[in-house]
């Protein structure tokens, strides 16, 4: 996926997409929009940030889960295998983007009286457990777009398959010198920013 | 209806988390809403929603709702006291409503007032007051709130209620404080899809703000203003680019605006003896009615009726010559140059003579526009600032051609704008529902609380209602209000001055609110019915693109597009649809004959497809003949109920960019001003009012706030009040999912200052502060130092500060801006009745004698 910052209007259209899409816990967030401001007045600009996990080609929360529960699909998509966590939150330690998250059942969305969308919420996920971004796996192998895509009103998420050179993503990193965000911390990344 | 057991079902529905009206569709599984998303394929948002539209399911989910009727047993009201609600039935309820509305209206029908900005419902609405025989419905909340220096604007330079930059094929775009393309204004979804396009595609974007926004932060320049002083950078860049550069489309003013019209010395129109209509000096150096040339003089001086007269643009055009850049800087702190440069910009980028080819029509191009929305009208002198912004568009004959300032939807399937008297612009959609500014209205003695005769030139004067109801002496009414029912509306928290309006809704004996949650309104009503979620209702032409400016189309070959809201989740608790509440109670009274009648006249219905008087209605039949009326026989409530959506017809080019294709001028030299301002002082002399009428000026210009500094003050900053994307009113705070975004985003619940003014104060990034406005209302607020902002403003974001919401996790959080707002005629716009958001403030540390919470200390209670 490519993130185009230039694009993005710092709206939250994505991370309640995702909210809703995968009945995260209350206060996980998958997609979240971070915000810098940078310069001097008047001369100040800000900056906003929409993320995700990067699903990286060499992923610190794989290597870190002493339970092999992090597995990485044959796409390139990195994901939590429940069953197998036993909730160290190695992964959430490792990951250098805050991109991971664990879970434990507090309440629901307004605390203890909980409502319907609740109920998905602990159909849905163990707590206890480590959970992160799938890159909406199963709307994808239904050939449709991840929520937060669809949903970007800037349409400054772009997805699609980096192997693919001619795909709008790898046009777009090339055309556009696309980042990976924080290099240096050598995960390589499947997420990749232009601005 | 939502099918118990077993179901897995995708329903197309129209969101409601604002008034845009998005296309979704709604995923119920297991009778549980589980989705809400946008249909790439379908307009006007293509699939895109916001963040409220994406969480929109938790409102309806929202355990805080109300379940039942409820009726108060402590008749005390106030925001402190609690009214003691005791569950009712809808039966003992609906039948005390009705045996009251029965009893005003037989008395007389005025003394109701009906509430709502349930815009989606504006039309059984208007009906439904129509057949009770009352002028006193009102959009509540967004009295000062909203466009009241937009819609007038709009409604004279296109004949539309509302205006939009075509950024299909803008190349040069200012916004006057506006946030369009950032999840604001009409057609939101598409508008900042198109905006972010035609930034990608180089468009420039130039932002003039006291704030850096959103809009702000994606432009290519930032210049930070003034508050309340950008109709004089609008006035000064006309000057620049009229006086010392010659850049006018001089062939768009001669045939499109009353520029060449021959003005006497009174300032009134010279007109031809016989006909009576405005003169104006043709080739052959003679005065000709308007009408009698193709090629009038757009300037000078010419020998007419034994004296001399100047044309209108003459006038004009040395009227702007007292906004020099120099002086405009003095005003708004932009540097000179900069104006100077801005304005050269813009009439380069306009490309004077250019055109282009769309659908086989040859279009003048003008990719430049400039656009304001409430920043720039909600101020003393909002309608002249708006009018300022809109001609700087008009000068370089942008406006409704391709890459200027379009119309919303003057030009449609339902007509066009025309020629009205004078050769001047009048509308032409005959679904247009708002009080047009042109024909001027003759000012009269008031008939309605919201004393709209004695403001003829603008669209409402909703902010005036709750003056009318605490003074209706003053104003010469001949009744006073005796019941309110209200809606989808939160009147205190979202109109100024909470201590006005509490004091206004204490004195109405009856009030009903019908609500799906309590807030600062509801703690006032007599009777609360418990209102639906938009899941749970059937709402006909909830996106009705026709009437409402919100959901257009944005260009050619999109989409008009109709929509309806359908139940797709059970009810909550007992709760009912309001408007099918106030259908039954019509038909309790014995009003049918009249509401069918009204509904007739107010919808445009003719036969076959209308309501017999004789006849007898459910809701679903209404939306049934409505729906077919409108759409065709093939499409009415079973074709929505499947579909969920009606594609009518593409608009076309014509449509979209109806300059060319009609004679209507826009005045660009106000002449009715000038009788609307004597009809008003005339009227207003005779009643004994003291009424300021000094606006009523024909050639606009920009005058100061009240707020704005004559001379050293302590009060030495102005309080900004900005938009969040993820708010709409206050009834989004209900939501926590959005309220933890607030929670999150860090800069919602605190005061935007510039470090250096901080610095001056003794203030330190996080900690608390007094806020205390010139008229003496102190509130305590968390500073958050950026920037981003003019270092003599303070920003304040949307509607926050809550003192009653059912919602505890959103209450005391931030600063309620609106407590800042005086609400008195010195403070209004008499024009437009928009109340003045430029607040006077001084700021001070908290940290001594700072109160135990942090919550606002401000009491508007009883």
């Amino acid at each position: 996926m490519v993130l185009d910052i230039d694009r993005c209007v710092g709206c939250y259209a994505c991370t309640l997409a995702c909210k809703v899409e995968n009945n995260t816990p209350p206060g996980i967030w998958y997609a979240p929009v971070f915000e810098k401001e940078v310069g001097k007045y008047p001369n100040v600009k800000r900056l906003f940030i929409p993320a995700l996990c990067n699903q990286c080609k060499d992923a610190p929360c794989m290597t870190a889960c002493p339970t092999g529960a992090i597995y990485k699909r044959e796409d390139g998509i990195v994901l939590v295998n429940e069953d197998k966590c036993c909730g160290t939150r190695a992964c959430v330690a490792a990951c250098p983007y805050g991109a991971m998250h664990f879970y434990e059942d507090e309440g629901g969305e307004y605390g203890e009286q909980l409502i319907p969308l609740d109920s998905l919420t602990r159909e849905k996920y163990t707590s206890g457990t480590a959970q992160k971004c799938t890159f909406c796996t199963h709307r994808v192998d239904q050939g449709l777009q991840p929520a937060c895509v669809e949903t970007c009103p800037t349409e400054c998420r772009i997805f699609g398959d980096l192997e693919d050179l001619d795909s709008a993503p790898s046009r777009l990193i090339r055309n556009r010198n696309g980042e990976q965000p924080r290099p240096e911390a050598g995960t390589d990344t499947s997420v990749w920013y232009v601005r | 209806m939502p099918a118990a057991g077993r179901d897995d079902t995708w329903f197309v529905s129209t969101c409601d988390m604002c008034y845009n009206a998005c296309t979704i569709r709604v995923h119920r599984v297991n009778g549980i809403a589980t989705k809400i998303e946008g249909i790439p394929e379908v307009g006007p948002n293509y699939g895109k929603i916001c963040a409220k539209g994406n969480a929109a399911l938790l409102n309806a989910y929202n355990p805080n709702r109300i379940a039942h009727p409820l009726r108060r047993t402590n008749p005390g009201k106030g925001q402190e006291l609690d009214p003691g609600w005791k569950e009712i039935s809808w039966e003992e309820a609906l039948t005390e409503v009705a045996e009251r509305l029965k009893k005003i209206r037989e008395e007389d029908p005025r003394k109701l007032v009906v509430a709502s900005f349930d815009t989606y419902s504006f039309l059984p609405l208007r009906a439904f007051v129509s057949a009770f025989g009352t002028p006193n419905f009102t959009a509540g909340p967004a009295g000062y709130f909203c466009g009241n220096g937009v819609h007038p604007v709009a409604y004279t330079v296109t004949g539309s209620n509302d205006v939009h930059p075509d950024a299909a094929y803008c190349r040069y775009l200012i916004q006057f404080g506006s946030s369009i393309g950032f999840v604001a204004n009409s057609n939101a979804m598409g508008m900042t899809l198109e905006v972010a396009n035609a930034r990608m595609r180089g468009m420039k974007m130039v932002c003039i703000d006291p704030m850096l926004s959103n809009t702000a932060a994606q432009a290519d320049e930032w210049i930070p203003i003034r508050p309340g002083t950008d109709a004089a950078m609008a006035l000064g860049m006309m000057n620049v680019l009229i006086n010392e550069l010659g850049i006018f489309d001089g062939d768009y003013l001669r045939r499109y605006t009353n520029g060449p019209y021959l003005v006497q010395e009174s300032g009134h129109y010279v007109r031809d003896p016989g006909t009576g209509k405005p003169l104006v000096w043709d080739e052959h150096g003679e005065a000709v009615p308007y009408d009698g040339t193709e090629t009038p003089a757009l300037e000078g001086s010419h020998p007419v009726q034994g004296g001399t007269a100047k044309t209108g643009f003459q006038l004009w055009k040395e009227s702007l010559t007292r906004w020099t850049p120099e002086r405009v800087s003095e005003i708004t702190t932009i540097p000179a140059a900069t104006v100077r440069r801005i304005a050269r910009e813009f009439g380069a980028a306009a490309q004077i003579g250019s055109e282009i080819l769309i659908e086989g029509e040859k279009l003048p191009l003008r990719p430049a526009a400039a656009t304001w929305y409430r920043g720039v009208g909600a101020h003393k002198h909002g309608l002249l600032n708006g009018l300022s912004i809109a001609f700087l568009n008009v000068m370089v004959g942008a406006v409704d051609v391709p890459g200027g300032l379009l119309n919303a939807n003057s030009a449609g399937p339902f007509g066009a704008p025309k020629e009205g008297p004078d050769g001047i612009l009048v509308v032409g959609n005959r679904y247009s529902h708002m009080r047009p500014p042109y024909p001027l209205r003759k000012a009269m003695p008031p008939q309605t609380l919201e004393l709209v005769e004695l403001f003829p030139v603008s669209v409402y004067a909703r902010a005036m209602l709750w003056l009318g109801i605490l003074e209706p002496e003053k104003y010469h009414l001949p009744y006073t209000p005796e019941m309110l029912i209200q809606c989808r509306t939160n009147l205190v928290a979202n109109t100024a001055d909470p201590e006005i309006m509490a004091a206004a809704l204490r004195k109405i004996p009856f009030m009903v609110s019908i609500a799906d949650h309590h807030n600062e309104t509801t703690v006032f009503a007599d009777i609360v019915l418990p209102d639906t979620h938009s899941l749970e209702r059937l709402a006909p032409m909830a996106r009705n693109p026709f009437m409402q400016f919100q959901p257009i189309p944005l260009g050619v070959g999109h989409a008009w597009n109709f929509g309806f809201q359908q139940p797709i989740l059970q009810p909550y608790g007992s709760s009912r649809h309001w408007l099918e509440v106030l259908w039954e109670l019509a038909h309790r009274m014995g009003m049918q004959r009249e509401l069918y009648a009204a509904f007739n006249a107010t919808a445009h219905l003719s036969a076959p497809h209308q309501l017999d008087v004789n006849g007898s209605y459910t809701w679903e039949d209404l939306c049934d003949v409505w729906a077919k009326g409108w759409c065709g026989p093939d499409h009415g409530l079973d074709y929505f109920k499947q579909h969920g959506y009606y594609e009518f017809s593409r608009r076309t080019a014509r449509e979209t960019y109806p300059r060319a294709f009609h004679r209507g001028r826009i005045p660009i030299y106000l002449e009715h001003f000038l009788q609307a301002g004597e009809d008003v002082g005339k009227v207003t002399q005779e009643m004994g009012l003291d009424w300021d009428t000094s606006d009523y000026v024909p050639l606009v210009e920009w005058r100061p706030c009240p707020s704005f500094p004559s001379g050293p003050t302590e009060y030495d900053l102005f309080a900004v009040n900005h938009k969040l994307t993820f708010a709409t009113f206050t009834f989004t705070a209900e939501n926590n999912w959005l309220n933890e975004m607030a929670e999150r985003d860090g800069k919602v619940y605190n005061v935007g200052i510039n470090p250096e003014t901080a610095r001056r104060k003794g203030i330190r990034d996080g900690e608390p502060i007094w806020i205390e406005s010139s008229s003496g209302v102190r509130t305590v607020g968390i500073a958050r130092l950026t920037e981003g902002i003019h270092p003599e403003a303070i920003g304040i974001p949307g509607v926050l500060g809550r003192k009653l919401t059912a919602n505890p996790r959103a209450r005391g959080q931030g600063v309620h801006f609106n407590s800042l707002i005086r609400y008195s005629l010195d403070q209004l716009d008499m024009l437009s009745a928009a109340l003045d958001a430029c607040v006077k403030v001084k700021i001070s540390p908290a940290r001594k004698g700072k109160p135990k919470t942090l919550k606002k200390v401000l009491g508007f209670g009883p």
